[in-house]
């Protein structure tokens, strides 16, 4: 008895001590989280209930005059609209797009290191650097795609200047910047893949595409849902192309939720309705990402 | 990717604001580790293209600083497509610089919110003359008939590029001298899709914005009159109309096609004339030294004379700063004549030392002295920067179909709720 107290006591007392280095521990964390998370979002909350423009000194509160203003305004709905096409088309093609790199480079063909490390330059690249290179492929006059255009007897077309084409063409070019990251993690998971289970399919006389399809596809799906669900934000949430290349333009026409805020809070300087829009867009993203999570939930992924 | 968007909605005033303060907090530890004698002048200029503005400057600081002991002046140079930001971001933030130098076009809406302070008696007082300015230049300083700037270096965005060799092979003698000689001038000169007539300018962007400025004032039409919205007026349709029907001439993808764009097909060759404003001689001589090219006024309608649109920059006392007499010493040292010709980025402001720079430096002076004096400036208005987003969408509408009427109709009601 004696004895267990005295075990007690000692053990109680590291405890006591070992709480209070923890909350030391941790405070950095807490710090850093309230100063550059909760308080600049708090903040931008604020000042989306202000009429808060650089013209006026004074920031006024104005309650949800912002939101009801942007709400009722059909650009908004156009960018909201665009947000998701782009976001959807993006992610798309990049999980297309990366899944056959990928598996392309998961070969062991002759200088698939070279091709490896080819692959991932758009990745690397500036934003604005590709947003410009691109503006410059689609240029009708002098680029390449104009180029080929004419080489096979067609008309060039000016893709960024036509609302029908505009977005195809950014899309197509964020595809571009973006899958060297979807091939990585794919390649990463295709590398966790376990060959008896698909030599045992081919053994039994199922196809490239069936081994595909049921013994590679499940064995990589956690890192297909995580690599969609970072995509789908960092897309949603992408300025630089957009900006570079047609800076929301023609007519709105790849006007999308970054770009939008940039115009209101920069160009206009009003920025009330830049830090309302922003906030909105958070929610609209919000809501995706939720509706990923619950999937995946639903799914088991996140057991 | 790199999720920069998230930067920009969250927070957009408390993210961007932080480099600025950090930067103005150092410049403020800076100031307090001087002796106290010592005054900090912080001044902030932006830097375009390839210009190395920085390096003469600081000849003619340290000048200033050996003719003013005790002064130091710390002078930043901030890149172009972040300066505006960075400047108004440092205004919120209460940590705007002494002196900086602002585009034209944002001068009114520092005014007006009351950033930086009118120097109309501040001039008297050291010897600052307007009548030593183009006078159009000066015009852009003005808010409510106080000038808050002293205009430093300007040009007009306008002059006729023309290829002499088209020309020539095409049998017309000269540039054109009116809209309907300029469209059958294009028309003839085009032969797509080798050569084009004209190079338009039409992305959502600025460069649009003045070219339709200045078909408009050539046409006797206006933007605004007295606070009044006139962007609907008949003599608007009928400048953005002439645009369209140039377009004709053009390579396609005009609504996409920025000054950039324009002045790379004309000095490739591919257009026979192009707008633009007079600091694309040196790319011209430097990037087409083979091209057979010369500089003219651009048509005008008939009977009416051409005015372009200014662009340029002036220098501005902030109100933040505690000594408007030592920024007023250091504005009148830097517009010298024989200094602002090394350091002014366009054309210098002050008469004197303008013309001799245009004489100096520029082909066909005549033509740019000419198109400087005729100049108008774009609308001096706190909400210029919304008016110009308003034209930008009505020119997007234009190239896309819209029919010119209803887009003004629909931009001048949008203006008028500004």
């Amino acid at each position: 008895m004696q004895q267990s107290v005295t075990a007690r006591g000692p053990i109680g007392a590291r405890a006591r001590h070992s709480r209070s280095p923890a909350i030391w521990l941790l405070l950095p964390t807490l710090v850093s989280m309230v100063g550059l998370v909760v308080y600049p979002l708090a903040r931008g909350f604020y000042t989306s209930l202000t009429t808060s423009f650089f013209l006026s000194n004074q920031a006024v509160f104005a309650g949800f005059k912002n939101y009801a203003i942007l709400l009722h305004n059909p650009v908004f709905w156009m960018v909201v609209w665009h947000g998701l096409v782009w976001t959807a088309g993006v992610v798309l093609g990049q999980l297309i797009f990366g899944f056959v790199g990928a598996l392309i480079l998961n070969q062991p063909i002759w200088g698939q290191a070279i091709f490896q490390s080819v692959t991932f330059i758009p990745w690397i690249m500036p934003g604005v650097a590709a947003g410009l290179l691109w503006s410059l492929m689609y240029d009708p006059t002098f680029g390449l795609v104009g180029n080929l255009q004419h080489f096979w007897g067609f008309s060039s077309i000016a893709y960024l200047s036509n609302v029908h084409t505009s977005m195809a063409a950014v899309v197509v070019a964020a595809i571009w910047k973006g899958t060297p990251f979807t091939i990585l993690m794919m390649l990463a998971g295709l590398q966790t893949v376990d060959t008896a289970v698909t030599e045992a399919a081919r053994i039994d006389g199922a196809s490239w595409f069936k081994v595909i399809r049921h013994a590679v596809i499940p064995q990589v799906a956690p890192v297909v849902r995580t690599t969609a669900l970072f995509i789908t934000v960092w897309t949603f949430n992408y300025f630089d192309m957009i900006y570079v290349m047609t800076n929301g333009g023609p007519v709105n026409s790849t006007q999308i939720f970054p770009t939008y805020v940039y115009q209101l809070a920069f160009g206009q300087l009003d920025y009330g309705l830049g830090t309302a829009a922003g906030i909105l867009s958070l929610v609209v993203v919000g809501i995706i990402a939720a509706l990923f999570i619950f999937e995946l939930a639903r799914q088991g992924a996140l057991d | 990717m790199i999720p920069r968007g998230i930067k920009i909605s969250t927070g957009v005033l408390a993210a961007a604001g932080l480099p600025a303060l950090l930067l103005a907090s150092s410049a403020s530890t800076l100031a307090a580790s001087q002796p106290h004698h010592q005054v900090v002048l912080r001044v902030w200029d932006m830097n375009q293209a390839n210009t190395p503005i920085g390096k003469e400057e600081h000849k003619y600081i340290a000048e200033f600083e050996k003719a003013h002991p005790g002064v130091t002046v710390k002078l930043t140079i901030i890149p172009y497509a972040d300066y505006f930001h960075d400047l108004t971001v440092a205004v919120k933030a209460g940590k705007a610089p002494d002196i900086a130098t602002v585009d034209e076009i944002w001068t009114p809406a520092f005014a007006a919110s009351k950033a930086i302070v009118p120097l109309s008696s501040l001039m008297k007082r050291y010897h600052l003359n307007s009548a030593n300015y183009f006078k159009p230049a000066w015009q852009t300083t003005l808010y409510h008939g106080q000038s808050y700037g002293i205009p430093w270096s300007f040009d007009v965005w306008e002059q006729l590029y023309w290829n002499k060799t088209m020309f020539a092979k095409a049998h017309i003698a000269g540039p054109p001298k009116t809209w309907p000689q300029m469209l059958a001038d294009a028309k003839k000169l085009t032969h797509a899709p080798n050569q084009y007539g004209i190079a338009v300018i039409g992305d959502k962007g600025e460069d649009t914005v003045v070219v339709m400025d200045s078909l408009i004032y050539s046409n006797g039409g206006s933007i605004e009159k007295n606070g009044k919205v006139t962007f609907d007026s008949s003599k608007v349709k009928r400048a953005l109309t002439f645009y369209k029907d140039l377009s004709k001439y053009a390579p396609p993808g005009a609504a996409s096609a920025t000054e950039s764009t324009s002045i790379g097909l004309f000095s490739s060759g591919k257009v026979a004339m192009a707008f633009d404003g007079s600091w694309q001689q040196a790319t011209l001589q430097s990037q087409a030294p083979h091209l057979n090219w010369g500089i003219a006024v651009p048509p005008a309608p008939t009977g009416k004379k051409f005015h372009g649109t200014l662009g340029g920059w002036n220098l501005v006392v902030f109100k933040q700063s505690k000594h408007y007499g030592l920024d007023m010493q250091y504005i009148k040292w830097m517009t010298k004549p024989n200094v602002e010709v090394k350091v002014a980025s366009l054309i210098p402001a002050n008469k004197k030392a303008g013309i001799e720079f245009v004489k100096k430096d520029r082909r066909q002076p005549s033509i740019i002295l000419n198109t400087l004096n005729n100049g108008y400036p774009r609308p001096i208005s706190p909400n210029y920067l919304t008016i110009s987003t308003i034209q930008q969408n009505a020119m997007s509408e234009i190239w896309t179909g819209t029919p010119v009427g209803r887009a003004v109709a629909q931009a001048a009601t949008e203006m008028k709720h500004q």
